[in-house]
């Protein structure tokens, strides 16, 4: 019954495949001893994972895989620094570009702020991840001693911006503009403060 | 609806995400919330334990940054909990469950004690490969019947296949399920409950509510 | 069955067993064969034209390999 032919379409091959997939990384899994070993497997089972979820195929799809993929770097990040503590190796410095041109010049600043004011014209989850990029490219090329408070509260205010022009969407669709540019300002500092934090981790502060 | 769960009481809905409140999914609820309440107002315990060869006993101290954390870990964890107790839709359910994993991880990780990092490492391992069975199971159901509503999935019209049934109750065992691994045991030494108790609570609350899913879809 | 969807299923296919069974065994060779996996899910996603999933896949893929090659270098800081 299993093997007519009808039955084996696209979504069908697809799907072993995945599975496949995420049972040979189970397999390794299962094999493995060291405890960095199993959290780069551990990455690959994700990955079959999501390939299950595209697989739909529909617009569905993609609000599946985002929290997915949300879900997962979460839980890396997580389990990455409770690994770092676990083995005792936060001490240790990462070592950082030492590139005459980016840490003297002013050519760093300049690119950053071009690509920060690009950013804003854009607008929106495109523009928010150039203006980010820009401030990872400040970051990495010099040093930050700053605080992050000021970048979390930045980040928790737009958080709510975001979540309450939704409200407004959905209850008061007569005022969706204004909920539209909330959305696009929230959603752009969102990203530009996440951002800053992956770039200000290269250069902790000694 | 096929009624599992009791008559449904409520419903509230947000576009075609439906959250419905039944007997039972009520029951659930307001038992997260009660219980996050009182992580909300309560203080840590301080683990006491015996001095050897005297008759003494010390008393293990929480630090207040500490307490923190892991008090906002397990509101985190008891509102996560709340929320996959009366989900209507079968994928907020499985993100839901993922975040109790994190959580759960969360809660013990800030404890200083090797053995507890050690199997908190170890549990987080095994909540993340849990997710993968969970998200499969839900783009299963979302491909093979084109909706991840529980209240269109109840109606007999729709099938899901007998092989997403089973991912999702695998998933859930992974994420949760103590008895089936001693790294979640092992977990229960980090000193100061309710905060530990809350993981405990989360597991058997999912739990309960994977069984109504699955016999209701 | 368009030639993005086999070519994406094979990267798959072949990244895995690549990265699950690496030679030599060593962390950096598994993190590089883990992006050939990545690749062919990409190809898949745009086999089904699926560009904002493919997008946020690649962003978080970057970060991805960012946070395990911190990882990495602590732990040959360490020796």
């Amino acid at each position: 019954m299993m093997w007519t032919a009808a039955l084996w379409n696209e979504y069908s091959v697809g799907l072993v495949i995945a599975f496949t997939c995420a049972l040979t990384g189970f397999a390794a899994l299962t094999i493995e001893r060291d405890d960095l070993h199993k959290l780069l497997l551990i990455d690959l089972v994700e990955t079959a994972s999501l390939a299950v979820v595209a697989l739909i195929g529909t617009d569905l799809a993609e609000a599946l895989i985002l929290p997915g993929l949300v879900v997962g770097i979460a839980e890396l990040l997580a389990l990455s620094q409770i690994y770092l503590t676990k083995e005792e190796l936060q001490h240790y410095k990462v070592k950082r570009l030492n590139i005459e041109v980016m840490m003297i010049s002013p050519a760093p600043i300049i690119i950053s702020t071009i690509l920060v004011m690009y950013g804003i014209i854009l607008s929106g989850f495109t523009g928010g991840g150039v203006a980010g990029l820009g401030i990872v490219f400040y970051f990495m090329s010099r040093s930050f001693t700053g605080n992050f408070h000021v970048l979390e509260i930045a980040s928790g205010i737009s958080w709510a911006l975001w979540v309450a022009s939704f409200f407004v969407f959905m209850f008061l669709p007569e005022w969706w503009y204004l909920a539209l540019m909330g959305a696009a300002v929230g959603i752009l500092l969102k990203v530009i403060t996440k951002m800053s934090l992956v770039g200000a981790m290269w250069g902790e502060p000694e | 609806m096929n009624e599992i769960g009791g008559t449904p009481l409520f419903f509230l809905e947000f576009g075609d995400i439906v959250v419905y409140f039944t007997p039972f999914t009520l029951t659930l609820f307001l038992l997260a919330l009660v219980f996050t309440v009182f992580v909300l107002i309560s203080r840590p315990e301080r683990q006491i334990d015996i001095a050897f060869g005297a008759d003494a006993f010390y008393a293990k101290v929480i630090s207040l940054p500490e307490l923190r954390f892991r008090r906002f870990m397990s509101i985190a964890c008891g509102l996560a909990c709340m929320g996959a107790m009366v989900t209507g839709d079968v994928f907020d359910f499985t993100l839901l469950v993922s975040l109790v994993g994190i959580c759960n991880v969360g809660i013990v990780a800030a404890v200083k004690s090797r053995h507890v990092q050690n199997a908190a490492y170890q549990y987080g391992l095994v909540a993340l490969a849990g997710t993968v069975p969970l998200f499969s199971a839900a783009a299963m159901v979302a491909a093979t019947t084109g909706t991840l509503s529980m209240i269109e999935l109840a109606k007999d019209a729709v099938a899901i296949p007998l092989a997403a049934r089973a991912l999702l109750v695998l998933g859930v065992m992974g994420e949760g399920m103590a008895p089936f691994y001693a790294a979640k045991a092992e977990m229960f030494r980090a000193p100061g409950a309710p905060y530990v108790i809350m993981c405990s609570l989360s597991s058997l609350l999912i739990f309960l509510r994977v069984a109504e899913v699955i016999l209701l879809l | 069955m368009n030639p993005e969807f086999i070519l994406g299923a094979f990267l798959l296919l072949a990244g895995t067993v690549a990265a699950a069974f690496p030679r030599p065994r060593t962390y950096l060779n598994r993190l590089i064969n883990l992006e050939i996996s990545s690749w062919g899910l990409l190809l898949l996603m745009l086999s089904y034209n699926e560009a904002l999933a493919l997008l946020t896949f690649g962003g978080v893929s970057a970060l991805t390999v960012y946070i395990f090659v911190r990882v990495l270098q602590k732990k040959e800081a360490a020796g």
